[in-house]
C-alpha cells in the first residue's frame, strides 16, 4: 500500500497531498500527528466516498483510506464463493488453537467482499452451526446478509446434533456434489 | 447485536494469552467475541478479543497476569471506522 | 502575481483564525486586575464587545478598537486592504465612523520592502476610503508578518450600538456571506486560481461603512461584527451579553457557493475546530442539520458582515435601505426568542 507521510504539515497541505495521491493510487496510508489534519482528511474521504479507518493512537494517526468504486466493482461481480468446510477447527495442530482460530475466521466472513455465496459444513464441520456459539451469531449475520449456510444431515445424525442446529439448513450429498461442481470452492 | 459496530478490542502479545483471557472472561460471565487482530492494528496474524465497551476487563486480566498489548475502541460507521487506542 | 513571494507560507493560521481561542483568552483575563473603575467607560473588556466606549464629553463617545492578523492572501496589496476593512469594521459595528487610525506591523524583512509597502498602500486606501486618516504606527521583525489597524472612531450621545442590547422578538440580519475561513483554507491550498474576483475575497474587502447610516435612522437594538469566533461564537457573546434566546434558521444562512463543497472536502480551518469546541455546550441543533452548513456556523471569519438585531416592526424598512445600498447579501438569518442565554439552531 502506498504511504503518505503528512505529519508536520500545516492545513491544508494535509488534505491536499491526501486528495493528488488519492488521484494516483487506490489504496493509501496517510500518517498524520494533528488532530484537525486527521479531521479534515477523513472529512476529504467521506467526500470522495472512500473507505476509510482511522488508527488512533495519542497524537499520531493513521488513516487507511481505500476508493469505494473497487469495493462496488467487486460486489458487481456475481456471487462469491462456495466455502466447504469440513473439520470443526482450522489448520492442523493443537486443538485449542484451532478452535480459536475457527471462531476468527467465521467472524471474518462477515467482512469479505463479497460475501459468500454457500457456507457448506460436513463431518466434524457440522459442530461449528451447532456447539460454536460465537460461530452462529455470526453465521446467523451472514444468513441475513443473503449467505445460504448448509449442513451435511449424515453428519448431524451421526454426531447426534440434529436437534442443535439453529443456524442456517439441512442439506444432503447431492446438493453439496452439486454446489462444489458449479461454484468456485474454498475447501477448509 | 452488540459487538459489531461498537466494541472494545484487547490485543495480546500471543496467541496463549488471547485463549487464556478467552477463558477467564467467559467464566465471570463478559459477553465477549474471538476475532483476528484488525489489519490496521497489526499486519500479524494474532487473535484478539472484542468487549462490549461498557465492560472493563482489564482489572480481572491484570489479576491473572495476563498481558495485553493494546486495548483500543472500535467504532464503525458506514464507511467510517475509528480504532482509538485506549491504553497500552 | 510577478514576484513569487507567497505570503500565506509564512502563517500558520490566516486572518482572523488567528485569534487566540476565547476559553484561553478568557482564563488569561480573570487572571489580570485592570482597575478600570471609570464610570466613563461605557464598553470594557466586561462585555465582550467590538470595541471600546468612553464618554469624553457630553454629547460624545470615543470608540478605540485594535485588530491585526497573518496573511490570509498572498497578494500584499489585497492582504493589507482585507486586514485594514476588518479592522475599521470594529467602529462600525459601534455604530460609529473611523477618525484616526495607526498601522500595526510584524514583517519579515528578506521578504522586501516593497512587499511591505503594498500591504500598507491596502491599508490606506481602505482607510482612505473610509474617510479617516492613517496618523502613524509601529513596525517590528517578525517571521511570521501580521498587519491590521488601531482604529480611533467617534460617535454621537445615544447612538452607541452595543452586542448586548437584543430583545425577545428582534430579526436577526447578516450583511455578508459566511465561509470566509473555509475559503481562506481553500486558496492556501491552492484550489482557488482567480482569488481576488473570488466573491468572499470581495466581501472581505467590502466595508461595512454602508450599513451604519440605515441602521441610525431606523434604530436597531444590537449590533456586532462577526469574524473569528465564527456566526456562533458572535451570537453567543450578543445572547449572553442580551441575556436572550436566539433561534437561527439554518437554511437561510447566506453561505459562499463554493464554500460548502469546500467544506466537505476538509478545509476547515483549525478556528472552527476551536470554536465548536468553546460552544458546543452551548448550542443546540434541532433536526438534522448537515455537516458542512454545521461546520460554516463554526468556521471562523474574516472581515465578516454586521450582524444586527432589529425589531420586527422596522426589519423591512432596515432591509430596503440596505438593499438600496448595494448591500444585497443583508439576509434575516433569525430570531430572537425569548430570555435566558441560549441558540437554537434550526432547519
Amino acid at each position: 500500500m502506498k504511504e503518505l507521510d503528512v505529519r508536520g504539515m500545516i492545513c491544508p497541505k494535509p488534505v491536499i497531498e491526501t486528495k493528488k495521491a488519492l488521484e494516483k493510487s487506490d489504496k493509501l496510508l496517510v500518517l498524520l500527528d494533528d488532530q484537525v489534519a486527521k479531521d479534515n482528511v477523513m472529512k476529504l474521504a467521506k467526500k470522495l466516498n472512500c473507505q476509510v479507518t482511522l488508527l488512533e493512537d495519542g497524537n499520531e494517526y493513521q488513516l487507511t483510506i481505500k476508493k469505494t468504486d473497487m469495493v462496488v466493482e467487486k460486489q458487481d461481480e456475481s456471487g462469491g464463493k462456495v466455502y466447504f468446510i469440513s473439520t470443526d477447527t482450522l489448520g492442523k495442530g493443537e486443538e485449542e488453537l484451532g478452535y480459536a482460530l475457527m471462531k476468527g475466521f467465521v467472524s471474518t466472513l462477515l467482512e469479505i467482499n463479497p460475501l459468500p455465496a454457500k457456507i457448506i459444513f460436513i463431518n466434524s464441520g457440522v459442530k461449528i452451526p451447532t456447539l460454536n456459539q460465537q460461530a452462529q451469531e455470526h453465521l446467523q449475520q451472514l444468513v441475513e446478509q443473503g449467505v445460504e449456510v448448509v449442513s451435511c444431515g449424515a453428519c448431524l445424525n451421526y454426531y447426534g446434533l440434529t436437534e442443535k442446529l439453529e443456524v442456517g439448513s439441512i442439506t444432503n450429498m447431492y446438493e453439496i456434489v452439486e454446489s462444489l461442481n458449479t461454484g468456485e470452492v474454498v475447501s477448509l | 447485536m452488540g459487538l459489531n459496530n461498537e466494541y472494545n478490542l484487547l490485543v495480546f502479545n500471543s496467541t496463549h494469552h488471547a485463549l487464556a483471557a478467552e477463558g477467564i472472561l467467559q467464566k465471570q460471565g463478559y459477553k465477549i467475541m474471538m476475532v483476528p487482530v484488525l489489519a490496521e492494528i497489526t499486519a500479524d496474524c494474532g487473535m484478539a478479543i472484542r468487549v462490549n465497551t461498557k465492560d472493563n476487563p482489564l482489572e480481572i486480566l491484570r489479576e491473572n497476569k495476563i498481558e495485553i498489548a493494546g486495548y483500543y475502541q472500535v467504532i464503525k460507521d458506514k464507511l467510517e471506522k475509528r480504532i482509538i487506542r485506549l491504553k497500552k | 502575481m510577478k514576484d513569487k513571494i507567497k505570503l500565506t507560507e509564512y502563517s500558520k493560521t490566516s486572518g482572523c483564525a488567528a485569534k487566540m481561542s476565547p476559553q484561553a483568552l478568557s482564563r488569561v483575563l480573570h487572571q489580570v486586575d485592570f482597575k478600570s473603575g471609570d464610570e466613563r467607560l461605557l464598553v470594557g473588556l466586561d462585555k465582550s464587545d467590538d470595541a471600546i466606549a468612553y464618554q469624553f464629553s457630553d454629547d460624545k463617545i470615543l470608540i478605540q478598537s485594535v485588530d491585526f492578523f497573518t496573511p490570509i492572501v498572498d497578494d500584499p496589496y489585497l492582504f493589507g486592504q482585507i486586514a485594514a476593512t476588518n479592522a475599521l469594521s470594529d467602529i462600525y459595528a459601534m455604530g460609529g465612523r473611523p477618525l484616526l487610525a495607526m498601522n500595526v506591523v510584524g514583517f519579515r524583512t528578506c521578504l522586501g520592502e516593497k512587499v511591505l509597502a503594498e500591504i500598507l498602500q491596502g491599508g490606506a486606501d481602505k482607510v482612505a476610503e473610509a474617510g479617516a486618516i492613517i496618523a502613524g504606527g509601529h513596525t517590528i521583525q517578525d517571521d511570521e508578518p501580521k498587519y491590521g489597524l488601531s482604529v480611533t472612531g467617534v460617535i454621537e450621545e445615544g447612538k452607541l450600538l452595543t452586542n448586548s442590547e437584543a430583545q425577545a422578538g428582534d430579526f436577526l440580519i447578516l450583511t455578508k456571506p459566511l465561509g470566509m475561513g473555509v475559503v481562506a483554507t481553500a486558496i492556501k491550498g491552492g484550489l482557488i486560481t482567480n482569488i481576488k474576483d473570488h466573491p468572499a475575497v470581495k466581501a472581505m474587502r467590502t466595508l461595512n461603512n454602508k450599513a451604519v447610516a440605515p441602521m441610525q435612522k431606523i434604530g436597531v437594538n444590537a449590533c456586532t461584527d462577526v469574524t473569528g469566533f465564527g456566526l456562533l461564537g458572535h451570537l453567543w457573546e450578543m445572547a449572553k451579553g442580551s441575556d436572550v434566546e436566539i433561534e437561527i434558521f439554518s437554511s437561510e444562512l447566506p453561505i459562499f457557493a463554493d464554500a460548502l463543497e469546500y467544506a466537505e472536502m476538509g478545509m476547515i480551518p483549525e478556528g472552527a475546530y476551536s470554536n465548536k469546541k468553546h460552544l458546543e455546550d452551548k448550542v443546540t441543533f434541532i433536526g438534522e442539520i448537515k455537516q458542512n452548513i454545521v461546520d460554516i456556523l463554526f468556521d471562523p471569519q474574516t472581515s465578516g458582515g454586521l450582524l444586527i438585531s432589529v425589531a420586527g416592526d422596522k426589519v423591512a424598512d432596515l432591509l430596503i435601505e440596505l438593499y438600496a445600498l448595494g448591500i444585497d447579501d443583508a439576509t434575516v438569518i433569525g430570531r430572537v426568542r425569548g430570555h435566558g442565554a441560549k441558540i437554537k439552531v434550526s432547519y
